[in-house]
């Protein structure tokens, strides 16, 4: 463009910021009077609180749709309809301190040092205490198989004995280097796992089909079910004739070194699952029930003496014919790693 | 804003000027005429620098930097006094033989090739770079910079490699690309029509070199080439004239002089520019033929001074730009105030470096319209096609703007105003004064051919006169035939040959026996014709000329069929007649004729043009023709909008004071009833002092005048007349009058032809040149250029221009509303620590995305109201982006569409167990990847991969929101005060443009990998409902501001609402 000269736009005429802030000739506080500043905040209050009673009101119509939550209502989307999904995650504690790195999930002390145990053991201790029953909660019942499981109103207590080391009195094994890690199963409304050896059609138990499905998940590449949970769950399964099928309802655990090395350094040997590998099926379904707690599994690591001051990636699977594994997206299982010193 | 009251006009008048200086020149003079006054009018200093008389000191810094080029302009040569060998030995030249080919290289190499360099431009890859890096530009970049920094310390720092804002920052450097790239291509487009120009005219000049004559281009043409140059030719090169024959030029292009300069062979002056010895480079010779030698070449010539000194100025922002850079400091400044305050807040909180980094980057992402410079210069470019489709050709895209933000436009005369053609406006025969059409288009007979006095007058017309039309133009109409002759004498051609069918054929029954050629002593024409074809042999003599010449050869004045003898009411009569029609600006030509007494003059008698012995035998008169360049038909009209529009229109022209004003009242710039002071003293019978000059509106001013006045004089003067016509005034003092017009606060427009006009057309905020009648300098100069040189197609560019202000406005508001409701969402993430809204990507996605199209539509936005009925912006008040604007957009679209925004994402989160008081302070948590197991309001545990897709797809249904929410604003923005439900939606390109942008994020949202490529999923159908109550809720609320703005614009709350 031609030649124009900038003068003409200059900034409108004298005055200068300190004027704009105030104006002691007309009155005027940024540019404007007190009196046009309290219309226009007037304006803004009355459209804000449109805005906000007509939010308030389309969302009020919207939670019509939806079931309360502290009225055991259920999501409006469950399962595979909503994005939770209908293959529940796996959980571990304790967790590495949040605040300091909130994606680590190292478990590392020094055995030497009490405070350093006590940092895990703590987490354990506080989550063990917090699945002691509420009084006053009536809808809560000792289960087993064969006996109560979980419905729409009851849910079954966890037992919190039965635990062998990894106990309170114990400090979870922390500071004799045999650490105990809670392995728990995301809840899912109404999720409930699929047994294997299940005949589809008759829905019976069926002893050679199991072996059959076991086997195909052991053979399963990379990395399979270890043999030991096959055997584990064949012998469990011999162990309650008649209730076979109960039992496989279960979702069944399997830890192990996540790589050779790490195999290596946590031999199979030297993992323990207390009280139970797996998590019995009479927990399930979750149907947010009033005094749910979750069902969980204790993995206690003997690690060798040998594997101290090495870090080892520790794997954790659930199985069941409806959990599906994916390492990548951590499906249906979990990883932490721990370092003893 | 306010568009009432005149925002200009600073008060009160604190000086008048004395109007004693306002001689009545017009009084004087009768009409211009160059039968009456070719050479009693000397050749006015036009190229002298300009005088003002007066303080120098008070006198403004930029006029006397112009005065003082001026000086350089004086031309320091000599080439025209010396004798004509010693011009010979100095150019290494035969005057008889011309150049021979070995010394025509050796010139060409000593004094340069023939042609005008154009002035240096910026090459196009700095005017690429410069497009890719500046303006809004700049921020994208910092931006894309600080992505890159955050992703190398992501890199560096942690673990964790997300690619997001690697991404973000290429995708950011995009478009960075394709803005600036399109923005250059869009101007490199309209200087491609430029170059056009430059091809389209080939030209050759005639040269004798080694003695022969050859036809040349005129680019091979060297110093010391002796050229010969014939009428209709543009003069090849600065030439210095050996001989000639009635050699006429046309220098009004170079310095304005509206009259053709004859051109002698001997030196006259000692100024090279006053002499007759000169020719100059691109001017036109319109009559006779001259010889000559090329003493200067290329950008030697007057004409390459000139336009380098033109090209010399420098150049400013237009308004538009003014705004835009404007707008962009704004915007950097609050992107940057914004995203410091809540990097640093960020820091406070507990975010750690990296995210709060994120953080700053998505803010000042979210802060930057980075669509807009795409959208902007599109919309400008639409309009400038809509534009040259009337043909106003837009050369600098911002002038579509600066042309609607005129306040005041300085036009010239001829060929702007008028049609640059004379045509017969007036005729007067028995007794009587008849009106002549003078539109364009006339067809067909006006007049009765049987009428006895107009017959003897028409044909007095068809054959007192040596005017032809060229041969082979029988197709073309009439009007548009070219004539050999000059300006009356084609007027009254052309009018003739509408009366009589075919002139031609008419005089060849009367064949010409003798004539006396015009000249200035005489100032008539006379010719001898043989009527022994007719029953009456008589010869027949025919007249026309000067009418005080003509009548005074009179005895008889004809009256339908009788003659009267002429008697002192007949004398009264011619003489009322004639005066009257002379202060109309016409030119007025005499016409009588007389049948020869047989007996002194016999057939066969031998006539003799150089010792008339016919001239005293009292001849019959028949009549008069006035003659005008009539204003172009629409013209008129033009100018009442441009007044209803509340534009100051001012003439300025190199004519005479009274021309300029018969046209200035025919066109109604010096409307009716507003008289100058000079007619209000006539009228009232007084004297000019006694007149209360403060009640005086309308004044014409000539140049002469114009130099005695300071430039405080002159800006008073302005100030006091609403209507101004400036006469005889060089393109210096239109320079003056643009500048004066300039510190008073206008907006100018200038319109010239001229390369002297080219400083004026530069100097003013739109510079319009002519495409027809224009020099190549002015065009160069100019930044619009209108096609066929109508005024009128101004007007419609200022309409264009002010609809666009309307229209950048409402894109504005679009654009910057998702803009900041998508900042508004990162600062309820920070504030609220819920899971994240919007992503980054996504808010590109709107801004690059969906709002484009929507956006580039509101060009094709019709005006909501009559807006030439408005007055011009006030370029301080009236910007592109008021208080009221942001307050709008920052205080209520953006606030409502974050609203929808976040209805849509907790509703997403609601029904997948999350209701919103869980998610408030989860942040840290959600995002964590170690988090396997977070709690949701219904008990069920969420793994890490869950939430992400749950976030994913309530970030989608944010983004999904804001989308449909900122169609219900680009359909708000339809109008900026007059109702929805009036303006309907008839805007067929938006109505496409909202469909494609469905359809976009249709795709967007559904298509499989294109989803996961911008970090969007799939939505439930039933979440783009939720958007939908607070989009009928934006129009419904902008109905009801509209409404408040139409019905109470003065409370305060009304006020504000306009935007």
């Amino acid at each position: 463009m031609a030649g124009k000269k900038s003068d003409k736009y200059s900034p409108n005429g004298g005055g200068g910021f300190g004027t704009f802030l105030y104006n002691s000739d007309t009155g005027q506080v940024l540019g404007r009077t007190c009196g046009s500043w309290l219309k226009i905040t007037v304006f803004y209050i009355i459209f804000y609180a449109c805005l906000a009673a007509f939010f308030y009101l389309c969302y009020q119509i919207f939670a019509t749709t939806l079931e309360r939550p502290e009225e055991n209502g259920s999501p409006k989307w469950t399962q595979d309809a909503s994005l939770i999904g209908a293959n529940p995650g796996v959980g571990f504690r304790p967790m590495p301190d949040q605040d300091k790195n909130s994606e680590s999930t190292l478990i590392w002390y020094r055995t030497k040092d009490p405070a350093d145990s006590a940092f895990w053991s703590d987490q354990l201790t506080d989550f063990l205490n917090k699945l002691k029953v509420k009084e006053g909660a009536d809808n809560v019942v000792e289960c087993s198989v064969g006996g109560n499981s979980a419905t729409q109103k009851r849910v079954c207590k966890v037992p919190t004995e039965g635990l062998g080391d990894c106990t309170v009195d114990n400090s979870f094994g922390y500071p004799d280097g045999k650490p105990c890690v809670l392995i728990k199963l995301n809840k899912i409304y109404d999720w409930e796992p699929e047994p294997f050896g299940i005949d589809d059609d008759t829905n019976k138990y069926d002893k050679k089909l199991l072996e059959d499905e076991l086997e195909e998940k052991v053979q399963e590449q990379p990395k399979g079910m270890p043999v030991s949970l096959k055997n584990y769950i064949l012998n469990e399964v011999a162990k309650k004739p008649g209730n076979e099928i109960e039992v496989l309802r279960s979702v069944w655990l399997s830890c192990a070194g996540e790589n050779v090395g790490d195999e290596e350094n946590l031999p199979e040997s030297s993992i323990t699952y207390l009280p139970f590998r797996g998590i019995p099926g009479y927990y399930f379904p979750y149907k947010n029930q009033p005094n749910y707690k979750s069902p969980f599994v204790m993995v206690q690591l003997n690690v060798p003496e040998t594997s101290h001051h090495t870090l080892i990636n520790v794997e954790c699977r659930a199985w069941a014919k409806n959990v599906k594994y994916d390492r990548i997206d951590r499906l249906g299982s979990v990883h932490f790693e721990i370092l003893v010193d | 804003m306010e568009r009432s009251g005149l925002p200009f006009v600073t008060g009160i008048v604190h000086e008048h000027i004395t109007m004693d200086s306002f001689e009545d020149e017009e009084q004087g003079q009768g009409g211009s005429d160059e039968w009456l006054d070719v050479d009693d009018d000397p050749s006015k200093p036009f190229l002298r620098p300009v005088r003002i008389y007066g303080s120098r000191l008070a006198r403004d810094k930029d006029v006397i930097a112009f005065e003082e080029r001026a000086e350089e302009r004086e031309w320091d040569i000599d080439d025209h006094k010396i004798e004509v060998l010693e011009l010979q030995s100095r150019y290494d030249t035969d005057l008889h033989w011309g150049l021979s080919e070995k010394q025509v290289l050796k010139n060409r190499k000593h004094y340069g090739e023939n042609f005008l360099q154009p002035p240096p431009k910026p090459s196009a890859f700095l005017k690429f770079f410069r497009a890719v890096i500046g303006g809004l530009n700049a921020l994208l970049w910092g931006s894309a910079f600080l992505s890159f920094l955050s992703y190398g310390a992501q890199y560096i720092y942690t673990d964790r490699i997300s690619n997001d804002n690697l991404v973000l920052g290429c995708a950011l450097i995009v478009v960075v690309h394709i803005s600036g790239a399109f923005s250059f291509y869009q101007e490199f487009k309209s200087s491609r029509i430029m170059e056009s120009f430059k091809t389209m005219v080939p030209r050759s000049c005639v040269v004798f070199r080694e003695g022969s004559r050859a036809e040349i281009d005129v680019k091979e043409l060297v110093v010391g080439d002796l050229v010969e140059i014939n009428y209709g030719d543009l003069v090849p090169a600065d030439i210095r004239i050996l001989e000639c024959q009635n050699f006429t030029v046309d220098n009004s292009a170079l310095t304005g002089e509206a009259e053709p300069q004859k051109r002698l062979s001997v030196c006259t002056d000692d100024n090279p520019m006053e002499t007759k010895n000169l020719a100059f480079f691109s001017t036109n010779a319109v009559q006779g033929t001259a010889k000559g030698v090329v003493i200067r070449v290329g950008n030697k010539t007057l004409m390459g001074r000139l336009a380098k000194l033109a090209c010399g100025l420098d150049s400013g922002p237009s308004p538009i730009a003014v705004e835009m850079n404007k707008f962009i400091m704004i915007m950097t400044i609050r992107s940057l105030v914004f995203g410091g305050v809540f990097f640093g807040l960020a820091l406070a909180i507990g975010f750690s470096l990296i995210d709060s980094i994120f953080f700053l980057i998505g803010i000042v992402v979210a802060n930057v319209p980075e669509g807009l410079a795409v959208t902007f210069t599109t919309i400008l470019s639409v309009t400038a096609k809509r534009m040259a489709k009337n043909h106003c050709l837009v050369k600098h895209l911002h002038a579509v703007e600066a042309l609607g933000s005129t306040s005041c436009i300085c036009s010239d005369k001829t060929g702007t105003l008028t049609q640059n053609v004379m045509s017969v406006a007036h005729l007067f025969f028995n007794s009587a004064v008849a009106l002549a059409d003078t539109s364009e288009f006339v067809t067909g007979q006006q007049f009765d051919m049987q009428d006895p006095g107009f017959a003897a007058l028409a044909n007095v017309a068809a054959l007192c006169s040596r005017a032809n039309f060229r041969p082979g133009q029988e197709d073309i109409p009439v009007l548009k035939r070219t004539v050999e002759g000059d300006a009356s004498e084609t007027a009254i051609l052309k009018f003739m040959e509408l009366q009589m069918g075919n002139v031609s054929r008419y005089r060849v029954n009367f064949p010409k026996l003798c004539e006396i050629p015009f000249n200035s002593t005489n100032k008539y024409q006379v010719s001898i014709h043989d009527m022994s074809k007719t029953s009456d042999p008589r010869h027949l003599l025919v007249i026309k000329g000067a009418p005080e010449r003509v009548i005074n050869l009179c005895t008889t004045i004809l009256n339908g069929n009788e003659e009267l003898l002429i008697d002192a009411r007949q004398k009264e009569i011619f003489n009322s007649t004639y005066v009257g029609l002379a202060k109309l600006g016409e030119r007025v030509l005499g016409f009588a004729d007389c049948r020869l007494p047989l007996d002194r003059f016999p057939l066969g008698y031998k006539f003799s043009s150089e010792d008339p012995d016919y001239l005293d035998i009292g001849f019959r008169f028949v009549g008069l023709i006035s003659m005008i360049d009539p204003p172009r038909a629409s013209v008129p009209d033009a100018v009442s909008k441009c007044r209803s529009a509340g534009i100051r229109l001012v003439m300025v022209t190199g004519d005479h004071p009274v021309t300029a004003k018969a046209i200035a009242r025919a066109v109604n710039i010096l409307s009716e009833g507003n008289e100058t002071i000079e007619e209000r003293a006539e009228r009232l019978g007084c004297t000019v002092e006694e007149i209360n000059p403060t009640t005086i509106k309308a004044a014409v001013v000539s140049g002469a005048e114009l130099k005695l006045l300071s430039a405080s004089q002159l800006r008073n003067l302005l100030r006091n007349h609403t209507e101004i016509v400036f006469a005889r005034t060089s393109p210096e003092q239109k320079y003056i009058i643009v500048d004066a017009f300039q510190k008073l606060g206008y907006i100018v427009a200038a319109t010239g032809d001229g390369v002297n006009d080219s400083p004026a057309l530069k100097k003013a905020d739109v510079g319009v040149s002519m495409g027809i009648a224009g020099t190549e300098v002015s065009k160069e100069t100019a930044d619009i250029i209108l096609m066929d040189d109508n005024f009128s197609s101004i007007v419609t560019g200022i309409e264009e221009g002010r609809l666009i202000f309307d229209n950048l406005k409402k894109l504005i508001a679009y654009n910057m509303a998702d803009n900041i409701a998508e900042m508004y969402s990162v600062w309820l993430f920070m504030v609220l620590r819920i899971p994240l809204p919007m992503g980054t990507i996504a808010m590109l996605l709107t801004v690059l995305g969906t709002d484009v199209l929507p956006a580039i539509s509101i060009a094709y936005e019709k005006a909501e109201a009559d807006i030439m009925k408005l007055r011009p912006r006030n370029p301080k008040k009236q910007t592109l982006v008021t208080p009221q604007l942001l307050s709008y957009t920052y205080g209520q679209t953006a606030v409502l569409e974050c609203t929808a925004g976040f209805f849509a994402y907790f509703l997403t989160y609601a029904q997948s167990g999350w209701l919103p008081g869980d998610l408030i302070g989860i942040e840290k948590k959600w995002h964590s990847r170690s988090v396997n197991d977070l709690v949701d309001s219904y008990g069920q545990e969420w793994s890490y991969e869950a939430r992400s897709q749950l976030g994913l797809t309530s970030q989608t249904a944010f983004f999904v929101a804001i989308v449909l929410t900122q169609f219900a604003n680009v359909i708000c923005c339809k109008t900026r005060r007059v109702s929805l439900f009036q303006k309907g939606m008839r805007n067929k390109k938006m109505n496409a443009a909202l469909i494609f942008a469905l359809a976009l994020v249709g795709a967007l949202v559904y298509v499989p990998n294109l989803n996961a490529s911008v970090n969007l999923t799939v939505l439930r159908p039933e979440v783009w409902l939720a958007p939908l109550p607070f989009a009928f809720f934006l129009i419904i609320y902008d109905e009801i501001r509209k409404f408040i703005v139409r019905n109470f614009p003065k409370t305060v709350v009304g006020n504000h609402l306009d935007t």
